[in-house]
């Protein structure tokens, strides 16, 4: 000890002086204590407190939704589609001063959009901030290109209508966000939204989302396809024949309805305007309403068959009763009622037949107000078909106690109620279908992802509103009037017999109330063959100017319709034609030679001509999803598709022929990714 | 490993069996290190994977570093357990001084790497260095030393505070310029610590903390941020998403803990929620990790390091040692008790590190430092002879200043 130099030069207090120290023990010790007891508070007491607010922020309640169904016509013909593209978002928060001065300009030009606006997005300091939605992939990639953090792509479902404005206002159009938004897609918004599949996940601060592990069955919770009972290729034809006749008599407008009788099922629904509704935002909201269900008209002479089959079901005449013409002039109270060609007497059927409104009065009186409203309601007038479509008018049917002598008598020529084109088109096609409404079919399936039927919607009979035998006589009644003295010559179509009725009804006018006497709306209704009806086919225009009888304005429509489906429904022709023709009518060339036992007409025309039924593939390799939507559009062309980007392979291959039901199948992928493994040039 | 070490540096003293049993380190000290160490390494880990992976693509990327700045504390710390503690003594005032350089080259603009608006590390290529951590550990070997040598004459506020306080404000003066709040208020509290608990008097110690105590609002008005903090401390869930965002994202992670927490790894507060999740709230992680029982036992850890801490300056042979020895615990655990009271919001953001557990090698390293420091005087050995030949004794040296006196200067202004 005594060598230890260092002890000796000890002062005589060394160090901290011990009561201090301990002090200092103490003060800590008890804070250290003090802090166990708030760790205590923090992560005991208050426990579900902090943990409900990190729940708040870590969980997300993901909801992943599936893309949306395919709407099929009633070949399997896609009508819409979903598909994947890319949508630009920014992270704003990502994005300093200095990049916002950078990109912005860049980023305008990429996305074709307005600078100051991408500027002033960036500007903020959000999270997310939309730059554009749906862009094509080469801009997308572009943007990536530029490599900046704060922007970022995110592929988004969006909803394609191949065939363009093709039964557009039926299928309306479903939003940015997938969600349905008129017509069917609004409408059957519940079948064709894809699922939502809600889950945890936990997010991290910049809003990424840590997955939960495990392939999410994604194709499984997509939307389920609706096959609806459109032919997609008679909604043409008739789209066609009616834009055509439309700008023909310089119509406002025009509807036609195609029915398929013996099923009830709707095959077209036609209108003109037509809109796009892959841009709806360029049409205008009026033309997005289905007019066929949302416009209501007084049907005038159309609903004389109807009449006549009701007044010999219910017993009131036979079909050959003569009938007093009264010479085309029959005064009901204060009122004189007119007929353009007048006659001394008529059978009933040539009430039809002439569109006699003196013959169809002096019917109804005799069929009785009480009788008439029933039939009326029995077919179908007065309340909607229930395709359950939003915004479907019920027409308007007054009660029959309301009634007076006049209204019996305009009830019976088709003025003093109003109807839409559908019920009327549904009406007529009691009388094809020997006196039996079917309930209108629009939908025929709901089909899952894996094909497995979710809803069927089985044809099924509504009633029986007249006999078969009544039915059948007013049938004839409608043969006639596309027969020799009849009004609707012009919806002849050679080889088949066609039964029909015209109507032309003066317009009310909007603003002085009563009929506006320069205004019409023209129209035409039938079905053929009328041995055995396979379509039923409505047809109206709106205010034509060029004429105005619906036999001279409406019946071509129906001729056209009927020329060109019935051969393609393979509905053989079973009449030469043999009745001479009217001057001004102008199918004597389409006429001759029609031989019954050919083959029809217009497998030759397609074959000879070379389209539509054969064509050649186009190459579709590296093109975009919207690009191959549009051409397959333009050259009605039916694709397939599979992935996401851009066409990395197809088959057929470019420049084979493809059969009329043919179809190209294509695979897309993003740029830069390997090409899907049964693409056999992708693979090594 | 250490003890054949000291074999081999001291082969004339492991002769004396007796002697290797007297001069064992603190073995216990040594253990809490080293748990310490070992749970921040996992730590930093655990909360830094999902940043580093995201700045860096490395979700190592900090574990890496960590190791490294842990095997680099370790040979300082066994370098510092076999350097005897008088040598710091010695050369109390040029290592102050060069850590004051070091203070001033952060300043240059040229020279500093910032964060945050803060200019606080000096760039060495690759390496990065912190100076205000060395300058807490050379402050308390300076306070040491000065304090020391004047024991007897605390009792005089000129002797006791007058030198201390210029020193101090010069330090102070520094650190705020880069800003470091923190550290200024570590340095201060460690002064008034060490002067008061070598014997100065309570009344100056009660009045020097009076008018530090008016300065500290002056110092928070001075900058907005403080302001900002304050205001996020003393309400934190006025405004979660602005000002109090790192406290209220704190208190959620601590929180969330309950008494067994989440389970290692499991923390969702480190998707980056919590900034600073792997450096100064990484208690905060922690406690979410691991509960309430994990945080006692760090709790429990530090306590034990500062019971052991203090009875080592207890026991310590001289007055520099002792004092050394609880300047290094006392500042050790006040930090390590600041950052666990602002982690759970008892205090004010600082940004204080976790000593021995945040990330951050220039915090690791002088921790270390500190401990083998700790650990050297937890020997109770005489500092050995070839000491005292390389550096002869500041205070012999200054006795004979005194002795010589003004013969000295006369001669020296003469010339």
């Amino acid at each position: 000890m005594g060598r230890n130099v260092f002890r000796r030069r000890a002062p005589v207090e060394p160090g901290p002086r011990k009561g201090r120290m301990l002090l200092v023990s103490t003060i800590f010790a008890l804070g250290l204590c003090a802090l166990m007891l708030r760790a205590w508070d923090l992560q005991v007491r208050k426990h579900d407190h902090y943990v409900a607010r990190s729940e708040g922020q870590h969980r997300s309640m993901v909801t992943l939704r599936a893309s949306r169904g395919a709407i099929h016509d009633r070949n399997g013909r896609e009508l819409a589609l979903s598909a994947m593209v890319p949508s630009i978002f920014a992270v704003p928060a990502k994005v300093n001063d200095a990049d916002v001065a950078r990109l912005a300009p860049e980023v305008a030009r990429i996305l074709d959009v307005d600078v100051e606006t991408v500027r002033r997005r960036l500007s903020t300091d959000k999270q997310f901030v939309w730059l554009k939605r749906h862009v094509a992939p080469k801009r997308a990639a572009q943007i990536e290109a530029l490599g900046h953090p704060g922007l970022q792509l995110r592929d988004e479902p969006r909803r394609f209508y191949p065939n363009r404005a093709l039964a557009g206002a039926l299928l309306g159009f479903a939003g940015i966000d997938g969600a349905g938004l008129e017509g069917i897609e609004r409408d059957f918004d519940r079948y064709l939204q894809g699922r939502t599949y809600t889950f945890d996940a936990v997010r991290d601060a910049s809003g990424r989302r840590a997955m939960p592990e495990g392939v999410l069955p994604v194709d499984q919770l997509s939307g389920y396809t609706l096959g609806l009972t459109i032919d997609a290729r008679i909604q043409q034809i008739a789209e066609d024949a009616l834009t055509a006749q439309v700008e023909e008599m310089k119509a406002k407008g025009g509807v036609v309805v195609v029915l398929e009788p013996g099923s009830g099922d709707i095959l077209a629904l036609a209108q003109t305007p037509r809109f796009d509704p892959n841009h709806f935002r360029e049409a205008e909201p009026g033309d997005w309403r289905l007019r066929a269900i949302t416009d209501v008209l007084e049907p005038g002479s159309t609903i004389k068959p109807l009449l006549i089959a009701a007044a010999i079901d219910a017993g009131k005449t036979t079909a050959d009763a003569i009938w007093n013409g009264h010479y085309g002039r029959l005064k009901i109270g204060s009122k004189t009622i007119t007929d353009v060609h007048g006659e001394k007497t008529l059978t009933t059927l040539e009430i039809i037949q002439k569109s006699s409104n003196v013959g169809a009065a002096q019917v109804g009186q005799r069929l009785g107000k009480e009788a008439w409203y029933s039939y009326l309601r029995a077919y179908g007038f007065g309340e909607t078909t229930g395709l359950g479509l939003r915004g479907e008018q019920r027409g308007m049917l007054s009660s029959p106690k309301r009634w007076g002598i006049i209204h019996l008598a305009t009830l019976s020529y088709g003025y003093a109620l109003s109807v839409t084109p559908l019920q009327m088109a549904r009406a007529t096609a009691v009388i094809a279908n020997d006196g039996v409404l079917m309930r209108t079919r629009l939908v025929r399936a709901v089909v899952g992802a894996r094909g497995e039927t979710i809803e069927a919607f089985p044809a099924r009979p509504l009633r029986r509103v007249v006999s078969t035998a009544a039915a059948r006589a007013a049938k004839q009644g409608m043969v006639m009037v596309t027969s020799e003295g009849g009004t609707g010559r012009r919806a002849r179509v050679p080889g088949y017999t066609v039964a029909g009725k015209t109507g032309t009804a003066h317009k009310v006018d909007p603003v002085l109330g009563g009929y506006d006497k320069s205004k019409y709306r023209s129209s035409f209704t039938g079905f053929v063959p009328a041995e055995d009806p396979r379509l039923v086919i409505y047809v109206m225009v709106d205010e034509p100017t060029e004429a105005r009888y619906g036999g001279v304005v409406a019946a071509p429509i129906f001729r056209t319709i009927a020329r060109e489906s019935l051969p393609y429904l393979g509905v053989e022709a079973t009449t030469a034609f043999t009745g001479s023709l009217d001057e001004d009518d102008d199918w004597e060339e389409v006429a001759e030679g029609i031989d019954p036992q050919a083959r029809p007409w217009w497998f030759e025309e397609a074959v000879l001509s070379g389209a539509p039924s054969h064509m050649v593939v186009p190459d579709l390799k590296g093109q975009a999803l919207a690009e191959v939507m549009a051409r397959a559009g333009e050259s009605k062309l039916q694709v397939r598709v599979s992935g996401s980007g851009l066409v990395v392979s197809q088959t057929p291959q470019a420049g084979s022929l493809l059969p009329p039901d043919g179809a190209i199948s294509v695979a897309l992928a993003m740029p830069g990714t390997p090409p899907p493994a049964r693409d056999p040039e992708g693979d090594r | 490993m250490l003890d054949r070490l000291r074999h081999r540096l001291r082969p004339e003293e492991g002769a004396d069996s007796t002697r290797i049993v007297q001069f064992r380190y603190d073995r216990v000290l040594l253990g809490v290190v080293f748990v310490l160490m070992g749970i921040g390494v996992v730590m930093v880990y655990s909360a830094s994977i999902v940043s580093a992976e995201t700045r860096t693509g490395n979700g190592a990327f900090y574990l890496e570093r960590q190791m490294a700045y842990c095997g680099i504390g370790l040979l300082a710390l066994i370098a510092c357990l076999n350097i005897h503690h008088d040598l710091w003594r010695r050369l109390a005032k040029p290592l102050f001084l060069a850590a004051m350089a070091l203070l001033v080259v952060v300043l240059i603009p040229g020279m500093s790497a910032s964060a945050k608006g803060a200019a606080r590390w000096i760039g060495f290529g690759p390496v990065r260095f912190q100076p205000s951590e060395a300058i807490k550990v050379t402050w308390i070997v300076l306070l040491a030393w000065y304090l020391s040598a004047r024991q007897a004459q605390l009792d005089d506020l000129k002797t006791a505070w007058g030198k201390p306080i210029l020193a101090l404000g010069a330090i102070a003066g520094l650190l705020m310029l880069q800003p470091d709040f923190g550290s200024t208020l570590i340095c201060g509290g460690i002064m008034v610590l060490m002067v008061w608990a070598a014997g100065g008097r309570w009344l100056h110690v009660g009045g020097l903390v009076g008018i530090g105590a008016a300065l500290v609002p002056l110092a928070i008005i001075a900058e907005p941020y403080r302001v900002k903090r304050l205001l996020a401390f003393l309400d934190p869930e006025h405004d979660p998403q602005g000002v109090s965002y790192h406290i209220n994202q704190a208190l959620i992670s601590f929180g969330s803990g309950d008494w067994f927490g989440m389970g290692l790894g499991n923390s969702r507060q480190k998707l980056l929620y919590l900034p600073e999740a792997h450096t100064d709230f990484i208690f905060s992680i922690y406690g979410e990790e691991l509960g309430w029982v994990g945080v006692a036992f760090v709790i429990t850890l530090f306590a034990i390091f500062v019971w052991r801490g203090f009875s080592i300056a207890r026991s310590a042979p001289t007055a520099f040692g002792a004092l050394l020895a609880f300047g290094i615990t006392a500042q050790i655990g006040f930090q390590a008790a600041t950052n666990m009271a602002v982690a759970t919001a008892l205090l004010p953001t600082k940004g204080l590190t976790l000593p021995l557990v945040s990330y951050g090698g220039s915090s690791m390293l002088l921790t270390c430092v500190g401990v083998g420091i700790l650990l050297n005087i937890s020997r109770q050995e005489p500092p050995p002879a070839w000491l005292h030949r390389l550096l002869p004794d500041a205070d012999v040296k200054q006795k004979q200043k005194k002795a010589r006196g003004r013969p000295r200067k006369a001669a020296k202004g003469a010339a």
